[in-house]
């Protein structure tokens, strides 16, 4: 048994390695979103509310932008202001938006379009001159070269034919509303607590139309919140099977040498919407909510051959949607590379046309092909994997629909930081049955919804590799405690609203 | 495909018979089915009733083939304030690129 769990140690980082999309939850993951990272979605979170006292609520976040490099600037990381990101709620188990959360971004320069400019030169000589950096002092203060802005509209029932509302700001009204700077430096925003205090300025309580009680938003740059072992993956895993496997310490996220992804910022539209108004009601399904974000774009542009800072390019035509995600990994290492950009401008209503994927997997399969025979689950259908990624698990998060998304129990409690277990509802279950009682058992995390702490690493790795099977004769690995030796848990975000943690700051 | 094939020879067909002008319906899709108006289609993807303000070419030609690509794309941005319009599944696949950028000054004001 020692050599097998060596063996499909091995056989898990040769999987992870083949395609260079695998890198993480859904960063570069499909060949055509590679040529549009603004628009790449990456990660999608929905969970209840842990904040205290917050626990009417549900907390909605899409990344975007993936790996970012802290010192990218001078035009660091702005969302792209001819794009549709969006988020979206199916609340009656048919597989299609109810309600749709749409933001779009605007960027300006200063000074009425010209930019900060600086008076160069002496009498007749001088000159004023437009400056290249994005900011000449505080971002906080009139210094601020590029001032990004974004409006929220609600759309109830279909996203393109429903009708959209503003939501407004609750203190006074307004429908735009400011993007922190991402974080250029400590010389710029000082030590990271100042960039927090800087960054909390932009958290806004907001009306929703319909909506009774305000929910909250944020958008603006974040440490990426997903984790993996790089490195040691991709080195023909360049570590102890015993460490693979689950049998040793696992590198904290931000421990050090935890892969370069711990270096990274990302792009984060967050939002807490009140229970009440996202379900249709209490009780049964109705307690549960499907959700995914994506991005789309016009579909024609025209680059302008004498292109300004306003008119860089001429696009239009309908939306054209290029990015979606909902449950993590799926368009990573379950959907075939022939059909990942398919994935990302399809809608959960027609997942029907990818089933086969879930039913008949190839990972598991690749695992057999490599280092087996006898490693992979033998029962197919995998109805286990069904339940995990598409119908939701009975008597937890299932709703009758059968379609690719997070689901959500709202009725289930959310879990305090410092109590949740990063194997979420997973740990809920033995040998295949649900059992609440079960020590560490967590129902208020993945696959019920998803929360930053939620390792969906290992979950998914020993998800497919047949955890949720009864018996060893179904699914010979099913106990091996698959991992890529990267911790994620709550420790590494905060316990409030947007949790999502300060950047990485672009120069120390 | 057998769809989409019948499409884009619909497509070329109609472009040939009206040399790509325009129409008064909303999508650029060419098989006259799957956009909102039902009406009559001519395989451009006009959305403004125009299409003679880019027209085929600063030649002032008509004889770029059977659709002249710059005037397809310049449709399809035309399109933009519908919202509510599906993506066309036409990409232009039967009309012919004069790679002459004085075909999108129009766009440039």
């Amino acid at each position: 048994m020692r050599t097998r769990i060596a063996v499909a140690a091995l056989s898990l980082g040769a999987l992870m390695a083949l395609p260079d999309e695998a890198r993480a939850s859904s960063h570069r993951e499909a060949p055509f979103i590679t040529k549009n990272p603004k628009v790449d979605g990456t990660d999608f979170y929905m969970f209840k509310s842990y904040e205290a006292g917050r626990d009417q609520y549900v907390t909605l976040i899409a990344n975007y932008l993936p790996l970012q490099d802290p010192y990218g600037g001078p035009n660091y990381f702005t969302l792209d202001p001819e794009a549709l990101y969006e988020i979206h709620i199916d609340n009656n188990a048919d597989a299609k938006e109810d309600i749709t959360f749409q933001f779009r971004f605007q960027t300006a320069l200063a000074n009425g379009g010209n930019g900060l400019t600086l008076d160069v030169g002496t009498g007749a000589a001088k000159k004023t001159v437009a400056v290249s950096f994005i900011n000449l002092g505080s971002p906080d203060t009139a210094a601020l070269n590029v001032l990004e802005t974004y409006s929220v509209k609600v759309v109830k029932g279909d996203r393109r034919t429903g009708v959209a509302k503003d939501v407004t700001n609750a203190a006074g009204g307004a429908t735009s509303f400011k993007k922190p700077t991402d974080y250029i430096g400590t010389k710029s925003y000082g030590a990271p607590p100042a960039y927090a205090t800087y960054a909390n300025k932009f958290k806004y309580n907001v009306n929703i139309p319909d909506c009774a009680t305000p929910a909250r938003i944020f958008v603006g740059q974040r440490h990426e919140s997903f984790a993996v072992n790089l490195g040691t993956i991709f080195d023909l895993v360049n570590a102890p099977a015993a460490v693979i496997t689950g049998g040793g310490t696992r590198a904290g996220r931000s421990a050090g040498g935890a892969g370069p992804i711990d270096g990274k910022n990302i792009t984060s539209i967050a939002m807490e919407v009140p229970i009440s108004c996202l379900t249709t009601g209490t009780g049964g399904v109705k307690d549960i909510i499907g959700g995914w974000t994506t991005a789309s774009v016009r579909q024609a542009r025209v680059i302008n051959p004498t292109a300004s800072y306003s008119v860089p390019s001429k696009e239009g035509g309908a939306w054209t949607q290029v990015s979606r995600l909902g449950m993590p990994l799926v368009n990573e290492v379950v959907v075939g590379i022939k059909d990942k950009d398919k994935w990302n401008s399809s809608s959960p209503k027609d997942d029907g046309q990818f089933a086969d994927y879930v039913t008949n997997p190839t990972l598991p399969a690749i695992l057999d092909i490599l280092f087996g025979p006898g490693l992979a689950p033998t029962v197919f259908p995998r109805t286990d994997l069904v339940a995990a990624f598409l119908t939701g698990v009975p008597n937890v998060n299932a709703n009758g629909s059968t379609a690719e998304m997070l689901r959500l129990n709202t009725a289930l409690p959310a879990t305090a930081k410092g109590a949740q277990n990063s194997l979420g509802a997973a740990a809920c279950f033995v040998n295949g049955v649900l059992t609440l009682a079960n020590a560490g058992c967590d129902p208020a995390g993945f696959p019920n919804g998803r929360r930053p702490g939620d390792d969906v690493t290992d979950i998914t790795l020993r998800v497919a590799m047949g955890y949720l099977f009864m018996n060893d004769t179904q699914a010979p690995a099913r106990n091996v405690p698959f991992t890529d030796a990267v911790l994620q848990e709550d420790s590494q975000f905060d316990a409030t609203f947007p949790y999502v943690t300060t950047p990485n700051p672009g120069a120390m | 495909m057998k769809t989409l094939l019948s499409a884009f020879l619909a497509a070329g067909l109609a472009c040939a018979m009206v040399a790509c002008g325009g129409d008064d319906t909303v999508g650029p899709s060419p098989d006259g089915g799957g956009v909102t108006d039902g009406g009559g289609r001519d395989g451009s993807p006009l959305g403004d009733g125009g299409g003679g303000d880019t027209g085929p070419g600063p030649d002032g030609g008509g004889d770029a083939g059977p659709c002249d690509f710059a005037a397809f794309v310049t449709d399809l941005v035309k399109n933009q304030t519908k919202d509510n319009n599906p993506p066309s599944t036409d990409l232009g696949s039967s009309c012919v690129d004069k790679e002459d950028q004085a075909q999108f000054k129009p766009l440039f004001p």
